[in-house]
């Protein structure tokens, strides 16, 4: 009896999947009528975005470097590439040399989409006349990798989409022989912050002091405030735990050498981080390092400082893990650290209390970046521990055993052996709490 | 790199110098200033002047035994070091030599115990006990911990750098990790030929003997023509190994179901699985010697390559066919079930392993040669799958070195004066 109706139940069920499989393929019949054929716009010189291009020259080579912006892009590919991530940048390069040259466009990126790759991607709205239109566009436009001499080629390489200004590096070499190139191309609807700081009028000129390293060390260790502040000026800020001296060409190159990205001024991204003040302001920029494998990220927060040293710019910073949630820094943490219980816990066990890895990681990473002159730490923080910690105006608890890592940057590569070691690291003991 | 020619890179994969550790039978309280045992016994011990480095990778189970939770399940593979410091200065460690996305303690007590600030038995506390926390190492002492790197499955290559006495050292360590069967432990390459097989050629001969070769990989039956064979490497084994290595690239695994599985699981969800097998394709009769693959963003995204020794010797270095592929999309086939769509554009992902090699500071030299065949993109040639190529028909051979070579020292040779092919 049970197995019957069992049967009976079976049968009705296996007619109910036949008509939803008959509706399926009714579906995709009309689907497959509404496919489309390809439309791409032209890619000539008076494109628009090609007018915003950035040409650089290094003896007999010429580059120049264009990205149309998301819109820009739909009219050219027919595709909404943005939305998958995918940025197109134009290269044009004039070989006036006598060697053929090789563009290597891992140094763009390293997985950089191949032409046709994208045009696989996108091939399920495509008739199938439609695809093979899109894949011989693809295929026509893709950037050539070879150029002889006397000659000027130009085509798109297919990037990771970056939020912001593009900026990139562009090897192009020959046998024994390389070219180096560093490109920031800006995109239009997008302000980085520092584009909005005049750093000529932040101080008068006399307030402005001239160090040399010893000079620096005694500001960092003896005149220096501990932290920043809250907005009002007043509050633990954070401890400022890094100092860098570099011009703005170096401090950005070798921040995008790193991965790190800029930010825009008014960006909600970025709100909380700019409630943290020095002498009165908020930082002059903030720059992010996502982790592609985590949920944090790393904000830098720097100021231009009122010194130089040996007429390079100084600035004063602080460099901290945040939490994400969902692409965005943890909701309400900070009304959770309210309650005082929960302080020493946080200090003891979080990310974000952990301020000495996140300098040390910084360091690190523009070191193996070649763009690290000389490195140091120096006191001038002092300590907070996790038993009793500082605790930010924000709600932060943070633990430190008070040392700030000093940088000094370098616009051009740096090898990596070649980076000096500052304030005489010997004296960087375990038992005097160095880092 | 030129640069980097005071470098010590030491391989340890022909022997490995195993160093017996004490027993440690009682857990170590692991307060901070003390010594932090070993994972296992399978130590690995470099020297170099005033340093000494051991490391041990500990497997999944090791790691849980250590930290109390699944490391490897959330993606971190815990390198234990010990740096022992015998000369008069500090030297600097730094632990993103070993992965550049290496986590912090922090980091990883927090991955494992998810978004909540606390709660679960994992404490920060404890992997800050275990972890090398400084950068420094003063004269005289010995520090040792984990470093937190992401997982390498089968084997694990990292490189611990230290500086600051004025010689900067570089080790390059690499460590089998147990829980992955793969290609090249099954395959003994000294009994491919035997030794009157060997044919020493020189530049000219090479040239002419690599135009020779078949042009395309076949199935097991021996009938269809498959892709392209359009690489081709002068190198040592072990050479070649540390290159691809060096250069991001993963071993493949020998199909099992439960890898099968696994492939099929992350074609489905996207995740990303590393290490699926690639199937068997045939030159000179036989499989592939060794596979490599490299991930992307997910399986669908993937390069891989196959290689085959050749008979062919050159300085005395072997030399190798190989044929790579850049995974573009799964499709449907009745043959294989789901298979790899690849980019039809075959020189595209050859100049993309150039490239890759290039960055790793691999290769000394490279120049092209014929024996492929051209098929232009109006008409082009299909591979065993189905699926359509279109090439220049020219074979990339690539001189692998140990010494670092930057690119701007790679030397780029002409062969077009050898070759009996039009090339272009």
């Amino acid at each position: 009896m049970m197995r019957q109706r069992r049967g009976r139940v079976g049968t009705a069920g296996q007619r109910s999947w036949r008509c939803a499989l008959l509706a399926a393929l009714f579906t995709a019949l009309l689907g497959a009528c509404s496919l489309q054929g390809y439309h791409s716009g032209t890619l000539n010189e008076q494109a628009g975005f090609i007018a915003r291009g950035v040409s650089q020259h290094q003896g007999p080579v010429r580059v120049t470097a264009a990205v149309p912006d998301a819109g820009e892009t739909r009219a050219l590919t027919g595709l909404d590439l943005y939305q998958q991530g995918i940025q197109p940048l134009w290269l044009q390069v004039q070989n006036n040399s006598e060697h053929t040259l090789r563009l290597a466009l891992a140094s763009i990126d390293p997985d950089y989409f191949s032409p046709i790759e994208v045009a696989y991607m996108n091939r399920s709205r495509f008739s199938a006349q439609g695809y093979h239109d899109m894949e011989a566009w693809f295929n026509r436009h893709g950037m050539v990798r070879s150029i002889a001499p006397g000659e000027r080629r130009s085509g798109l390489v297919f990037t990771h989409l970056t939020p912001g200004t593009k900026a990139f590096n562009l090897d192009i070499y020959a046998s024994q022989r390389a070219w180096n190139f560093t490109f920031f191309v800006p995109l239009p609807g997008f302000t980085a912050d520092y584009r909005v700081v005049n750093l000529d009028v932040l101080y008068a000129p006399a307030a402005m002091q001239t160090f040399d390293e010893a000079g620096l060390q005694r500001w960092l260790e003896q005149g220096a405030a501990c932290c920043a502040t809250g907005p009002d000026g007043a509050g633990d800020g954070g401890p400022l735990n890094v100092a860098v001296v570099g011009t703005p060409l170096a401090v950005r190159r070798a921040l995008f050498r790193g991965g790190w990205r800029e930010t825009q001024a008014d960006s909600a991204d970025t709100r909380q981080a700019r409630q943290h003040h020095f002498q009165g302001r908020a930082p002059d920029t903030i720059f992010l390092l996502e982790r592609g494998d985590s949920n944090e990220r790393l904000q830098l927060h720097l100021w231009r400082a009122p010194w130089n040293v040996s007429g390079e710019p100084g600035w004063i910073g602080q460099v901290v893990y945040r939490r994400l949630q969902s692409g965005r820094v943890l909701p309400g943490l900070e009304e959770w650290l309210g309650s005082r219980g929960q302080l020493s816990l946080f200090a003891k066990e979080s990310v974000e209390a952990d301020v000495d890895t996140a300098h040390r990681f910084l360091m690190q990473n523009l070191w193996y970046n070649q763009s690290l002159k000389a490195a140091g730490f120096v006191g001038g923080v002092g300590v907070s521990d996790a038993n009793a910690p500082r605790t930010t105006f924000d709600g932060f608890p943070y633990v430190t055993e008070g040392f700030r890592a000093v940088l000094f940057l370098s616009e051009q590569p740096v090898a990596m052996d070649r980076t000096r070691l500052l304030y005489a690291p010997e004296g960087w003991r375990p038992e005097e709490g160095r880092p | 790199m030129r640069r980097w020619a005071w470098l010590v890179t030491c391989l340890l994969l022909g022997a490995p110098l195993l160093v017996q550790a004490q027993a440690q039978s009682q857990p170590n309280p692991w307060t901070p200033g003390e010594a932090v045992p070993p994972p296992n016994d399978r130590l690995h011990r470099q020297q170099q002047g005033n340093l000494v480095l051991t490391s041990a990778v500990a497997s999944a189970a090791e790691a849980e035994a250590v930290f109390g939770a699944d490391l490897y399940q959330r993606n971190i593979q815990p390198v234990w070091l010990q740096v022992e410091n015998r000369g008069s200065r500090t030297l600097i460690l730094t632990p993103y030599g070993l992965d550049p996305a290496y986590f912090s303690p922090r980091e990883s007590a927090q991955r494992l115990r998810g978004n909540a600030a606390a709660g679960g038995g994992v404490s920060s506390t404890a992997f800050e006990r275990r972890a090398i926390n400084r950068l420094q190492v003063p004269a005289g002492t010995t520090l040792s911990g984990y470093v937190f790197t992401r997982v390498d499955e089968g084997t694990k290559s990292f490189n611990v750098d230290v500086v600051g006495d004025g010689e900067p050292y570089l080790m390059t360590f690499v460590v089998p990790v147990p829980g992955l069967q793969l290609d090249h432990h099954q395959v003994d390459l000294s009994s491919i030929y035997q030794a009157d097989d060997w044919q020493d050629v020189d530049l000219p001969g090479l040239v002419a003997a690599l135009e020779q070769m078949p042009c395309c990989v076949r199935d097991a039956a021996g009938v269809d023509k498959g892709d392209p064979l359009n690489l081709a490497f002068v190198g040592d084994v072990a050479d070649l190994y540390y290159a691809f290595l060096r250069a991001g690239w993963d071993e493949t695994e020998t199909i099992y179901a439960a890898s099968l599985w696994k492939t099929a699981k992350s074609a489905v969800a996207g995740g990303r699985y590393r290490y699926s097998p690639v199937s068997a394709l045939y030159v000179f009769g036989r499989p592939q010697d060794v596979a490599f693959q490299r991930a992307r963003g997910s399986i669908n995204e993937r390069n891989h390559f196959r290689l085959w020794l050749t008979p062919l010797r050159h300085k005395g270095k072997p030399v190798w066919l190989g044929q790579i592929s850049r995974d573009i999309g799964v499709h449907l086939t009745w043959r294989t079930v789901t298979t790899h769509k690849i980019d039809p554009d075959v020189d595209e992902t050859r100049e993309y392993l150039l490239e890759n090699l290039a960055y790793a500071q691999a290769v000394s030299a490279f120049g092209y040669v014929g024996g492929v065949g051209p098929a232009p993109y109006n008409a082009p040639r299909g591979n065993l799958t189905g699926d359509p190529y279109f090439t220049d028909g020219r074979r990339l051979l690539f001189w692998i070195s140990r010494e670092q070579t930057a690119i701007d020292d790679i030397e780029v040779l002409d062969l077009a004066p050898y070759s009996s092919q039009v090339l272009h």
